[in-house]
């Protein structure tokens, strides 16, 4: 019996964990996607006023964030500077080294993706342009996360829990 | 010359070219949208097996300029970017036009990447003249072609060595600068305006870095007040300008009283090679 009712806790726990996990993916997106437009905001300041060149300004944005989204500025900050390629092949290699311990959605790499098809190309004003679209779209879908976290976080979070009740009781 | 440093802003496939050929004598690398590459090696130009398309000169465009055209906007303006070793990229393009001036280069159909090589010690025929006794305010004279720039360079060296010298390098051929440092040597007590007009640069040196030297390229009769000015405080003016004879260029910049501060002229030809020295006037002051 007592090993019966150790299953069933670890059982419990289990599911508690993927269903929490679950709901973390939901909230971790809508921080991820809040870094990203304050990355792109910084990244503006370094091209608009500081003129710093673009290997710079990404490793330099790169170093200012707390979540996996510095990865995709740390990694192709460093391939622009060390390797001789443009700035989209670099920025792809940037969103590849990090997407695995991303919570963003493939829409959302759609989005940065988009966004570095025109980096590193043109003026200061197409510069700018580029990272106020894309910061326009990542707006456009932060609020939609919000809405997911909001509506599946606390329903994958219960899952988890009642998940392991149920299993737990046909078990015993 | 660094082989790798300079073929790795091109197509890989005039990459695979470069590597097996001698660049020893290298003096330039062509790339026209939809044209052959060539190189111009020892004074010939030589078209190689190998068509660039527009988008592969946009590709080296933006390895060339680090993909930040936005922080190398002044010099693009001037259709150029210098790159690392001090070697310069010509550009050809469409230019972008605002209230009449360029204000930026799109659609490049043309990058010729021309190597800088530094010649060492190609002014010690001159530095006696210039030194001798006491330091002289300069003037080289010469066509186009003939070495100025790198006689004038090297003096910078040489001076730079013990003197503060300043360069007001408006086109950025003097000291190449690159992401800030000279990428050719121009002395180690010699300071460096880049790319700015010798008529600003000069009087703003005079009051920032307070140079016993100043030192310039090509001036033209818009620069003589700034000179003038450099010269009112004591500073020498080394300074190089095109012409035949020095009485053709004191007409032509309408050099004025200016004309009798210059104690050295030093004319060059290419009688033989680049850099030859035709003869040195001196109008020694003392």
């Amino acid at each position: 019996m007592l090993i019966k009712l150790l299953g069933c806790g670890i059982i419990m726990l289990c599911t508690a964990k993927i269903g929490f996990d679950k709901a973390g993916r939901f909230t971790r997106r809508v921080g991820e996607i809040r870094e990203l437009q304050t990355a792109l905001a910084a990244l503006k300041g370094e091209i608009g006023f500081a003129r710093t060149p673009m290997p710079e300004a990404l490793i330099k944005t790169g170093q200012r964030l707390k979540t996996a989204v510095a990865g995709i500025f740390s990694a192709s900050g460093e391939a622009l500077r060390t390797c001789d390629i443009t700035a989209g092949t670099a920025w792809e290699t940037g969103i590849d080294a990090s997407k695995k311990d991303l919570a963003l959605k493939e829409d959302d790499i759609y989005i940065i993706r988009s966004f570095g098809e025109l980096l590193g190309g043109g003026d200061v004003a197409g510069q700018l342009e580029n990272i106020d679209l894309a910061m326009a779209r990542l707006s456009v879908s932060e609020g939609e996360a919000i809405e997911d976290e909001r509506k599946h976080a606390r329903l994958y979070r219960t899952l988890g829990i009642i998940g392991g009740i149920v299993l737990a009781v046909i078990f015993i | 010359m660094n082989k790798e440093k300079i073929i790795r802003y091109f197509p890989e496939k005039l990459q695979r070219i470069l590597e097996a050929t001698d660049l020893s004598k290298l003096e330039e690398i062509r790339l026209r949208a939809g044209k052959r590459c060539a190189l111009g090696i020892d004074g010939n130009n030589i078209l190689l097996d190998c068509t660039a398309s527009q988008a592969e000169l946009e590709q080296t465009m933006q390895i060339i300029s680090r993909a930040s055209v936005y922080a190398y906007i002044e010099e693009i303006k001037n259709c150029f970017v210098t790159v690392e070793g001090g070697h310069r990229a010509g550009l050809c393009g469409r230019a972008v036009i605002s209230g009449g001036e360029i204000i930026n280069l799109i659609q490049i159909s043309g990058i010729n990447l021309r190597l800088a090589r530094q010649v060492v010690g190609c002014a010690d025929g001159v530095v006696r003249h210039v030194i001798g006794g006491r330091l002289k305010n300069t003037l080289i004279i010469s066509p186009p072609q003939c070495g100025k720039t790198t006689i004038l360079r090297d003096l910078a060296r040489t001076l730079g060595g013990s003197r503060r010298v300043s360069v007001i390098d408006e086109r950025g051929e003097i000291a190449a600068m690159h992401a800030g440092v000279p990428q050719l040597d121009v002395g180690e007590m010699t300071d460096v305006l880049d790319l700015c007009p010798k008529s600003v640069g000069i009087g703003l040196m005079l009051r920032s870095m307070s140079p016993e030297v100043v030192v310039t390229d090509e001036i033209s009769s818009g620069d003589i007040a700034a000179i003038t000015q450099a010269l009112s405080c004591g500073v020498k003016v080394i300074a190089t300008a095109h012409g035949d004879n020095f009485e053709q260029v004191r007409q032509r910049l309408k050099l004025g009283d200016v004309a009798g501060e210059f104690e050295c002229i030093v004319l060059l030809s290419r009688k033989n090679g680049a850099g030859t020295i035709e003869s040195v006037l001196k109008a020694d002051k003392a």
